[in-house]
């Protein structure tokens, strides 16, 4: 192949080419530095069911909607379908390629034994005419959208290189009549798209703060059930309790360690509000902070070497971190008077937490190597608090308000996508996204 | 002129590039593009991974995608630089 | 009595200029008109026969009267955005708690400090817990026993109104003494 270096410098000169630009050490070499995002367009074909499933989900749909969500995939209208294969002979790539399709996910159901439910499904690359995964689900008809979610799971992880987060779960507080006589709040547990919600604990004194030990088994939170403040852990399974701390002053901001043996967590028994590390096995405490300011809102990196934390030791709320070995503090944020409850994502090199523009309150995302700021969700209320990652860190759920009703929100971390969970009654605040879970609940 | 189907090509590609969300800047990876003369993709190869399936696979069907790309009619300049090509794929415009 | 109140007084006006961050000189602590609650501490000195004296000092609940009159005295002190300096305008009122409490021993209060909704719950425990504290430290150096004070922030968890207004955050914004 011919050098093209002669007509390389006008070929760059030419600003209308957009960034086009040949590799100089390789002149043939056409180097793609950009991209025009879209949307991923994704067939799921309604799974073949025999009339034993008429009464059952459309699971199906509910793989669609699991994708849609997650704001990176656009997935075909059913009415749009030419054809509806259950197996893979039935599959003819020309039907899904004219209609634009880039991936197209089939399955069909049977009844196994014990009346479980197995589901087989394919997810097939049109453009590149293969078959990229086959796999099989089986569970109960109680599990039905736990299977699911697991196929769903799958094919995401399959076309994107993440690992899907929708067979997890949330945990919120439900209030009902807050501040009245007659106030209820309960702890639930729910899908992490909201559905099958179910009560953990309840009781007519506030709850607070709830958050998940890492194997997605354990939940700690605090309550007033004792008239004062208490951190509770309860196993999420069997519903077993125990008082963790009940100290004079605040018990506050439980957080389970990446390890799960250890607890962040408040404390102002000394008169003012510190942060602790308290040894779940024996339960002694170290004291992590030692400011006559207020301390609060701690949480680990992922590695569990640091801890980033609230404090008003400057004169207004800013994020902390401290790193465990050396006990070295460093000031994260500069920009604005508050910004508070920051949690770090899984590569631990991004942080969301509230931050305040304008007297509102909006969830903020930020590299804490190139210190860029981007505002994730901007609600008319700006009362946006309490931002909890789903556990591959693309998704973000967090609590807001509409129509004087506090509700739950979910936005995707480029920003592309938000939606709200459904809520009854009462007001819901606080989500806590779960772990992967490796088992169902 | 060579280069300026050579344009044509990148923004064809550009177009039909659509990232998956484990994309990261400055990943890369090469792909042999195979041409016929009327510009039609008749095969795509990557011959350098980037590591990530789901990466390479985005490279590979924004070829795809694109089909048909507008190529010289000089059998020559067709045969020496767009018959077969690669393709460094390398995204600069991602948020991280 | 006066005396007393009016050191106490002093103690919080400078608490609150250091507070403020101001270097705490006297043209600070101007003269405070306490307005609504009488300042007269009428004599208080309980009864020989104790307990049964309280029928005519509290209600059923066990809250006491404003001394001479058949009027409660207020049990909730309101705060600013932000802030856990206590209103001049309060400290009269304070005074009357902290004279019950100085005269019934037996007597023991939870002082619950509470938060607007805006900002995050955690730091909204810690500011509810300030403003209980500063209600605590006027009690405290108005002679009454650590023993009879307990503290509890509810932070916003228990709003008395449940709008999502300035009229609604500002009576959110407050310390509450609940008599036991």
């Amino acid at each position: 192949m011919r050098s093209l270096s002669v007509n390389l410098i006008f070929l760059l000169a030419q600003s209308l080419l957009a960034g086009a630009a040949l590799a100089a050490e390789s002149l043939d070499t056409i180097i793609i530095d950009e991209g025009y995002d879209k949307q991923t367009r994704i067939a799921v074909v309604p799974f073949d069911a025999g009339p034993e499933f008429s009464n059952q989900a459309d699971m199906g749909g509910i793989i669609s909607f699991d994708l849609s969500r997650s704001g990176q995939f656009a997935p075909l209208e059913r009415d749009n379908m030419l054809s509806f294969p259950g197996r893979p002979e039935q599959v003819f790539f020309r039907d899904w390629r004219v209609l634009g399709m880039e991936y197209l996910l089939i399955g069909n159901l049977r009844t196994v034994a014990n009346g479980n439910t197995r589901v087989r499904y394919h997810l097939f690359d049109v453009v590149n005419e293969r078959e990229m995964l086959g796999g099989e689900v089986t569970g109960t008809r109680a599990e039905w959208r736990d299977m699911a979610h697991e196929v769903a799971d799958a094919a995401y992880e399959a076309i994107t290189g993440i690992p899907g987060a929708f067979a997890t779960k949330i945990i919120y507080v439900l209030a009902e009549n807050a501040g009245s006589p007659s106030a209820r709040y309960s702890l639930e547990l729910a899908d992490s798209d909201g559905e099958r919600s179910r009560t953990l604990f309840s009781s007519d004194q506030p709850i607070m703060s709830p958050g998940w030990g890492p194997e997605g088994r354990r939940a700690a939170y605090v309550s007033w059930e004792t008239g004062r403040q208490s951190i509770i852990i309860q196993d999420v399974e069997s519903g077993e309790r125990e008082i963790i701390t009940r100290f004079s002053g605040i018990n506050g901001s439980p957080v389970f360690s990446p390890d799960g043996r250890k607890l962040l967590m408040v404390l102002s028994r000394d008169g003012n509000p510190e942060i602790y590390l308290m040894n779940l096995a024996n339960r002694s405490l170290r004291q992590l902070t030692r400011h006559h300011g207020i301390d609060t809102e701690p949480s680990f990196s992922p590695d569990g070497q640091q801890v980033i934390f609230t404090s008003d030791r400057g004169g207004a709320p800013q994020i902390y971190r401290l790193d465990l070995d050396t006990n070295l503090v460093e000031r994260l944020t500069f920009e604005g008077g508050y910004n508070a409850r920051a949690r770090l994502l899984p590569d631990g090199r991004h942080m969301v937490y509230v931050h305040r523009r304008d007297g509102r309150y909006y969830i903020a995302w930020r590299d804490l190597e190139r210190n860029d700021v981007r505002i994730l969700t901007q609600t008319s209320t700006g009362l946006d608090e309490s931002p909890s990652l789903a556990p591959n860190g693309t998704m973000l759920m967090y609590a807001t308000q509409d129509q004087g009703r506090g509700i739950l929100a979910v936005v995707s971390l480029d920003g592309s996508v938000k939606y709200r969970l459904p809520s009854s009654s009462g007001d819901v605040r606080e989500p806590a996204w779960s772990p992967y879970l490796d088992f169902r609940m | 002129m060579a280069q300026s189907y050579q344009a044509g090509i990148y923004q064809a590609v550009v177009a039909n590039w659509s990232r998956p969300p484990s994309a990261r800047n400055r990943m890369e990876a090469k792909l042999l593009v195979e041409l016929v003369p009327t510009g039609d993709v008749v095969g795509v190869t990557v011959v350098e991974s980037s590591g990530n399936a789901a990466f390479d696979r985005s490279a590979e069907a924004a070829v795809r995608k694109a089909r048909r790309f507008e190529v010289p009619d000089d059998p020559e300049v067709f045969e020496e630089y767009f018959r077969r090509f690669t393709l460094l794929f390398r995204p600069e415009d991602l948020l991280r | 009595m006066t005396t007393q109140w009016l050191r106490n007084l002093l103690i919080v006006l400078i608490g609150s200029v250091v507070l403020a961050g101001c270097a705490g000189t006297g043209t600070q602590t101007e003269p405070i008109e306490p307005s609504t609650e009488p300042v007269e501490t009428p004599d208080t000195t309980p009864a020989p026969d104790g307990p049964s004296s309280r029928s005519a000092e509290v209600d059923e609940n066990g809250n006491p009267y404003v001394p001479g009159s058949t009027r409660l005295m207020s049990r909730t002190y309101y705060f600013d955005f932000d802030r856990s300096v206590l209103s001049p305008d309060d400290l009269a009122s304070l005074e009357m708690h902290a004279t019950f409490l100085r005269n019934n021993p037996d007597r023991s209060v939870v002082i619950e400090g509470h938060a607007d909704e805006r900002g995050t719950r955690e730091y909204n425990l810690a500011l509810g817990e300030r403003r209980a504290d500063a209600v605590q430290s006027f009690l405290v150096s108005a002679g009454v026993s650590r023993r009879q004070l307990e503290i509890v922030s509810y932070g916003e968890e228990r709003p008395e109104d449940p709008g999502h207004n300035e009229a609604a955050w500002a009576r959110n914004r407050r310390a509450v003494l609940i008599y036991r």
